[in-house]
């Protein structure tokens, strides 16, 4: 107890330790056993527990404490069920809980000052405000500071170090200095040619020009923009129970990269992800598009798309979209406020339902009922997107009149074969009866397909997962799946088809023979799982094959079963005529189709009363005569050809309609005023939450929003109005954070009361001033961070500046760190010459929408793609391996900053991945000597040191190296290349 | 308990990182344990390790260990009691069990004829028969029943304890989870989320790989153990000679201690996972030479012998085929087949070994399964009343704790909540749950939330 009471003071520097105790240990307590009959809600005995006033008031037995005797207390009484009344009268606390209690009643049974907490309490936290640091504006025309360096950071830090009594680092060498910055700014190493170049120029601003070059090279945006996508948990799936892929997300993605490169202004960029499409300053189309793109950063959020609640569904993604907001651009963590007032920042429930509002009156689905639909929007511009709209809603109400037309006419045909159901039900009784005695498999000499050999198709062919020579074909998730058969050397004559599959559900593909359809309901049968133990055979189709040349294809609009083979059986043609349904209704005078179909449905209904199975069959909304397409080859052939013309010509224009590209965005749905949702639940309602936002920071007088209008527009004006006090601030810790390790305020994400206080706030407020003052140029950042001694440092080490400062809060060194996982594998890449830096697209192989995981299936393979690591597929759930092992974000959370964790199953990563095995391999081409001669062995190893770590070897290691390929008992330098990408000096950034 | 005869111990190894990295000591473990901080038990722990059996797909209470005669007597009826608000999908009129009941054992638990195996071990179980949670579709539950979260993505009940507790074992995770899905919430199931990546559940093989085919990602696959040595031995000489010109630093030396570790770790995984040094009576114990048990037997055998070697956490899921929407009779015998004979066995091992006094068995699924029907051979998602078994360090044998109504819809008495099962398991496993916390965007996180109250009445 008490660590984790010094853990928490630790943490919240500037808070009470008593309001941290009675936080962390009181309040739970009351809320826990006492509110729900004497809070907000009831007053049972005229008492209430969630506020200090309260709380002295007691209740109608007067009050609490005992003020001379705390241990005689009426509520210590109470809680110790020793008199009549025992509290909480369902059961004694727990003793701890009780002690907890009586400890804080003797000591004076204090409430933090400013925070009552209760969810009725935002008269106090808008009256009786925190200090917050945060929320003061700052200046914005700083003064710069007094010292006279020729950077004011550096003097600003200068003054720190004073303070404290330690000094600047000397700056670092060059190469070091180059690495560091290229890795900064584009992620990737300096070639020997860059560094080479760079250590010949002695111009006084090489420096300043290097950063320029770095700044304008397109490598840059790949680099900081993977920073932006970890803060927008950018995934190119949705991740949480329905892992379906999110296959437009690559766009906003590639978005961001050009906003990085081109130098978007901040307050735009941030303004355009928040309302891109209600953006009103005229712009091209093209421009309005790049806006609309922008919102998809509302939309990648993971949702729990199979959530039987849809409203409890909404009201998630809509946290969600406030969680990420809240911390990405104001370092505000809202989320706590859905259930109630926020504990320790001034966000009452009231100011998050009114933000919610915002987010509840924009359209981030299309549907919410299981599985739900994300929004997805044609890309167009405003006015054209009018005119898509339109189109589209006339074209389809078009197709519909005409289908319309089509089933009126089916309808008129199947009234005739309604009036023939009895003929029809007998011969389907009768043909049944022979099928079911005819063969269960299909004799010795019948020709075996294995379903695993087939010539084109999409399938997964999977032979060793259920063991040796036991070939199945599962589903990629591309759809359709399709699987094709070419032989020349295949039976003619009537031929039967057999499929042996397994199937925990039925799954029908539809089976082609030179492009003649056969049947659509092939192995269609339930055989009880997946698994080959319930494999079997079934009858597929019967047909007659002219030549000897034999396509057979399969194909389904869904998923398939897992078929094992197909097995095709010679018929005698009278036999064959016997057993072929379409031959067995001529003979009877039947229509093949009809009778096929009622023999299907008897089927099903097999063992039910004989009344049933004929209310089924007449049924004309559930039974084989059901009015759908199926049965369009009833219709007479002229009058179905031209309903198909008409259908197919409008079906047509829908295609070119289809074929618009879409994006992931948002759209303006219906503006409504949400209410409190007490306790966060959706089913306990309190007062009404205007629109509006967060009351704590007023930047001048807030007008209501249009009527017509979520409110969007103007969150995102208010967010990025110059003076507001978070926005610039927020971002630049960050731009700060992404070159020294540490933010200025370490908790990036979290500008609270609860996150750390910055140790520099007169720096802060200067960088923060200094944005705004560039218009929110971010490369103007970088060079202004850049360009400073502290920045050009080295990591001198010195024991005595250690202990006056620890944690390098002046940045008296420089930092070593980590290289982070993309940083490290297309580094791999780059020096052993294999990387592909073609810019922008996807990788991602699966259709939009579907599943990316299934429960044991997995077949994503684009991280072996060359391409630099910002295009390789983010898949929730199924991350690549190698970033997760190296501290890749979680994508399904906001992570301003990653951690760099040192586990054993990244040293097997090195020891035995193919990753870097693959990189040694290519690396050690680029070097490996005719002879291991010493002297060609010496510029050899000079050469893979140049290459890899950007130096050349001291002797002693040349003389290391040396005895290594002498002993080496297999390929030395495929050995050699890996251990220096698995050396300290190769991952780790000085 | 018994050490595996050519497996190094902690305190070999300790002694010979000692050796070869004695001038690693002091500082740079302080940091490196400082990344990697537990915090203490709050008290003395009943369970040292667990082992979670977990039975995706939602099995059949109705049909397993919660007996309802009335469900029988009224088969083919209107289901009496309400339907939940909202439910996932539609069903119709009570379905009675098809299977029988028997009473077995001292305690005389009800077992219907799924579990021959099962219910000879009844006196060691402690039943929990009035289970409930908040979500009726898979992917919710099973957030939920992993991480206490069907909203947010948050650590692994395993995680937390790997961060509460840390490993028994240098060469082993402390959290492993064998064979498990890929979907509803995939890796979310076992992600560290928040937590330090340490805590993270290492996957050993998966829903789509035999049993026999399973390994920890990038285990093998390295040149040749003679190479690998050398090409160590050069790494090693390269990063001193780094450290000498660049400066010592914490990370580096951890990093340096890391790549041993991984070194070892490659030894020690393979020959726990080795079921060939088992005897006979063993292999066919866990049903081993029977095609229908031998998976779940082999992973819940790799399963024992990774606690031996101090796992804390090791979960063995039976892949997603509790679903029994339809074909209830057949399938749902089927799996019960596959688990029953090797789960069983388990417990038995556990207990003739001495470590089921320390050990906690845990079975159970995301949710039950409703007693009204779904087509005529099937029933739907029920998370409103179900139950999951304990057995081992702590709790009480031979007990049947909660129960459902008359039909098995919803818990009624003795209710457990996924909350109030992780508070009960953090209690055996030494930890107060309200205060086993995590500080994270500003807020103590912890595995119950703000709920969770620890089930007293099962406590030994």
């Amino acid at each position: 107890m008490c660590s984790a009471i010094a853990l928490l003071c630790v943490l919240m520097p500037g808070a009470d330790p008593r309001d941290v105790k009675f936080e962390s240990r009181i309040r739970p307590i009351l809320i826990a056993h006492c509110h729900s009959c004497h809070g907000l809600e009831k007053q049972k005995g005229g008492l209430r527990l969630d506020s200090a006033q309260a709380f002295a008031k007691g209740g109608e037995r007067g009050p609490l404490i005992h003020q001379d005797h705390p241990e005689k207390s009426p509520i210590l009484i109470a809680l110790s069920h020793t008199a009549d009344l025992k509290m909480p009268p369902k059961g004694k606390l727990p003793p701890k809980d009780i002690q907890a209690l009586e400890a804080w009643i003797r000591s004076g049974a204090e409430w933090p000052k400013g925070l009552s907490g209760s969810p009725d309490s935002k008269v106090a936290a808008k009256t009786n405000p925190s200090p917050w640091w945060a929320k003061k504006p700052f200046d914005p025309l700083p003064k710069n500071p007094k010292a006279t360096r020729s950077n004011p950071i550096d003097s600003f830090l200068s003054e720190k170090r004073a303070q404290i009594g330690v000094t600047e680092a000397p700056t670092a060498d060059r190469r070091t200095l180059l690495r560091r910055m290229t890795f900064d700014l584009t992620g990737l190493p300096p070639s020997p040619k860059e560094l080479a170049a760079f250590l010949a120029n002695r111009a006084p601003d090489a420096v300043a020009k290097q950063i320029d070059k770095l700044l304008d090279s397109p490598e840059y945006g790949e680099k900081w923009a993977r920073k932006w996508l970890d803060i927008s948990r950018y995934a190119d799936s949705n991740g949480m129970d329905e892992n379906l892929s999110h296959a437009l997300a690559w766009k906003y993605r590639d978005w961001v990269i050009k906003a990085f490169q081109r130098d978007l202004p901040y307050d735009q960029f941030v303004a355009m992800q928040l309302a891109g499409d209600l953006l009103t300053t005229k712009v091209s189309d093209e421009a309005a598009k790049d806006r609309l793109v922008a919102t998809g950063f509302l939309s990648i959020g993971p949702k729990m798309l199979a959530e039987d609640d849809p409203v409890k569904m909404r009201m998630d993604i809509i946290d969600e979209q406030l969680d990420t907001l809240g911390q990405a651009f104001l370092g505000l963590t809202l989320g706590c406020a859905r259930c109630h007032d926020h504990k320790f920042d001034p966000i009452s429930t009231r100011d998050y339902y009114g933000l919610a509002g915002i987010f509840h009156g924009t359209d981030t689905m299309e549907t919410y009922s299981v599985v739900a639909r994300w929004m997805e929007r044609p890309l167009l511009g405003p006015e054209e997107e009018k005119g898509f709209l339109a189109k589209k809603k006339y074209l389809e109400a078009d197709l519909k009149a005409k289908q319309d037309i089509k089933s009126g006419l089916r309808k008129k045909e199947i009234e005739i074969y309604l009036k023939r159901a009895g003929a029809y039900a007998l011969a389907a009784k009768q043909w049944n009866d022979t099928e079911a005695t005819s063969p269960k498999e299909p004799p010795k000499q019948a020709l075996i397909l294995e379903a695993e050999d087939y010539s084109k198709g999409n399938l997964i062919k999977d032979i060793d997962t259920y063991g040796k020579g036991i070939g199945v074909l599962v589903n990629r998730g591309e759809l359709p799946n399709r699987a094709e058969y070419a032989s020349v050397s295949l039976p003619v004559g009537w031929v039967r088809i057999w499929t042996r599959h397994a199937a925990l559900a039925s799954r029908p593909v539809k089976l082609f023979v030179n492009d003649k359809p056969l049947t659509d309901s092939a192995a269609n049968q339930v055989t009880g799982s997946w698994t080959p133990e319930s494999q079997r055979w079934h009858i597929a189709a019967t047909t007659k094959v002219d030549s000897g040349k034999w396509i057979l294809r399969l194909e389904s609009p869904g998923p398939v079963p897992h078929i094992d083979k197909f097995a095709l059986e010679v018929l005698p043609s009278e036999v064959a005529l016997a057993q072929t349904l379409g031959a067995f209704a001529n003979s009877q005078g039947l229509h093949p189709l009809v009778l096929e179909r009622f023999s299907n449905a008897l089927k099903t209904l097999q063992g039910k009363p004989w009344v049933e199975q004929w209310n089924h069959l007449v049924d004309l909304q559930k039974g084989p005569l059901k009015d759908e397409p199926a049965l369009d080859p009833l219709i007479l052939p002229a009058a179905l050809a031209e309903a198909n013309r008409a259908i197919s010509k409008i079906e047509e224009s829908l295609k070119e309609i289809k074929a618009v590209p879409q994006v992931m965005a948002v759209r303006e749905g219906k503006a409504t005023d949400l209410k409190v949702h007490i306790r966060g639940s959706h089913l306990s309602l309190g007062e009404s939450a205007p629109r509006g936002f967060p009351t704590a920071i007023r930047l001048g007088t807030m007008s209501p929003f249009p009527k017509d209008q979520s409110g969007r527009l103007q969150l995102a004006q208010w967010i990025t109005q110059p003076n507001h006090p978070l926005t610039a601030r927020v971002m630049v810790n960050r731009i700060w954070q992404g070159h020294f390790g540490k933010g200025i305020v370490r908790s990036v994400d979290n500008f609270g009361n609860l996150g750390e206080l910055p140790f520099h706030p007169e720096l802060l407020d200067w960088l923060a001033a200094k944005f705004v003052e560039s218009n929110w140029s971010i490369k103007a950042m970088h060079r202004l961070i850049m360009n400073t001694a502290a920045y050009q440092s080295s990591m001198r080490m010195d024991e005595a500046m250690f202990q006056a400062d620890p944690d390098n809060r002046t940045l008296w060194r420089f930092e070593r760190r980590r290289l982070e996982a993309e940083e490290f594998r297309d580094a791999m890449l780059f020096v052993s010459d294999t990387l592909d830096k073609k810019a922008g697209g996807t990788l991602l192989t699966i259709g939009d929408r579907q599943y990316v995981t299934s429960t044991a299936n997995f077949a994503y393979d684009s991280h072996l793609a060359p391409r630099r690591s910002i295009y390789l597929p983010v898949v929730r759930s199924a991350l690549f391996e190698f970033f997760q092992v190296f501290d890749f974000a979680d994508p399904s959370a906001l992570k301003g900053e990653r951690t760099a964790t040192i586990v054993p199953t990244q040293a097997l990563f090195l020891l035995n991945g193919k990753l870097i095995d693959d990189a040694a391999i290519a690396l050690a081409k680029r070097v490996r000597p005719k002879t291991n001669q010493p002297d060609q062995a010496t510029l050899a190893i000079q050469e893979i040191f140049d290459l890899s770590l950007g130096r050349m070897p001291q002797n002693r290691e040349i003389t290391e190296i040396l005895g290594f390929l002498k002993g080496h008992p297999g390929d030395a330098w495929h050995s050699l290349a890996r251990a220096l990408l698995s050396s300290n000096e190769f991952l780790y950034l000085d | 308990m018994q050490q595996m005869s050519h497996l190094p111990n902690r305190r070999d190894w300790l002694a010979s990182s000692a050796c070869g990295f004695g001038w690693l000591a002091g500082k740079s473990l302080l940091a490196s344990a400082n990344s990697l901080s537990h915090p203490l038990p709050h008290f003395a722990a009943k369970a040292k390790r667990i082992v979670f059996l977990f039975m995706h797909g939602g099995p059949s209470h109705m049909d397993t260990f919660d007996y309802k005669p009335l469900l029988t007597r009224d088969d083919g009826k209107p289901c009496p009691i309400p339907k939940p608000r909202v439910v996932s999908s539609e069903t119709g009129n009570l379905l009675g069990s098809p299977f029988s009941f028997s009473q077995k054992g001292k305690c005389g638990a009800w077992v219907s004829e799924l579990f021959p195996h099962i219910g000879r071990s009844v006196d060691d179980l402690c039943f929990l028969h009035g289970m409930h949670g908040s979500n009726s579709r898979h992917g919710g539950a099973l957030l939920e029943l992993h991480t206490g979260s069907d909203t947010f993505i948050r650590p692994s009940i395993g995680s937390w304890l790997s961060y509460g507790l840390g490993s028994e074992c240098s060469d082993l995770p402390a959290f492993i989870t064998l064979a498990p899905t890929l979907t509803h919430g995939g890796v979310n199931n076992q992600s560290s989320a928040f937590l330090p990546a340490v805590h993270q559940g290492v996957p050993i093989g998966s829903a789509a790989i035999p049993a026999e085919k399973a390994r920890i990602p990038y285990i093998e696959g390295g040149p040749g153990r003679k190479t690998q040595r050398a090409e160590m031995d050069l790494i090693h000489r390269l990063n001193t000679l780094h450290m000498e010109s660049s400066g010592t630093d914490s990370k580096l030396l951890a990093q340096i201690a890391s790549m041993e570790m991984a070194f070892r770790m490659q030894a020690t995984a393979p020959i726990v996972q080795n079921l060939a040094e088992e005897t006979k009576a063993t292999h066919d114990a866990y049903g081993l030479n029977d095609p229908t048990t031998q998976n779940y037997g082999k992973l819940c055998l790799m399963a024992r012998r990774f606690l031996e070697q101090g796992v804390r956490f090791v979960q063995v899921t039976h892949s997603y085929k509790w679903d029994q929407h339809g074909g209830l009779r057949a399938d749902l015998r089927k799996n019960c087949r596959e688990v029953d004979q090797p789960v069983a066995a388990l417990i038995a091992d556990l207990k003739a070994r001495g470590l089921l006094e320390d050990t906690l068995v845990w079975w159970g699924g995301e949710f039950g399964r409703t007693p009204v029907s779904q087509g005529n051979d099937g029933r739907d998602h029920n998370p409103h009343g179900f139950t999951h078994f304990l057995a081992g360090a702590g709790v009480k044998p031979g007990f049947r704790y909660g129960a459902t109504d008359d039909y098995g819809y919803y818990a009624v008495n003795g209710k457990v909540h996924f909350h109030d099962l992780h508070a009960t398991i953090l209690h055996l496993m030494g930890f107060d749950h309200t205060r086993l916390t995590y500080r994270h965007a500003g807020r103590d996180f912890r595995l119950t939330d703000v709920v969770g109250e620890v089930a007293h009445s099962i406590l030994a």
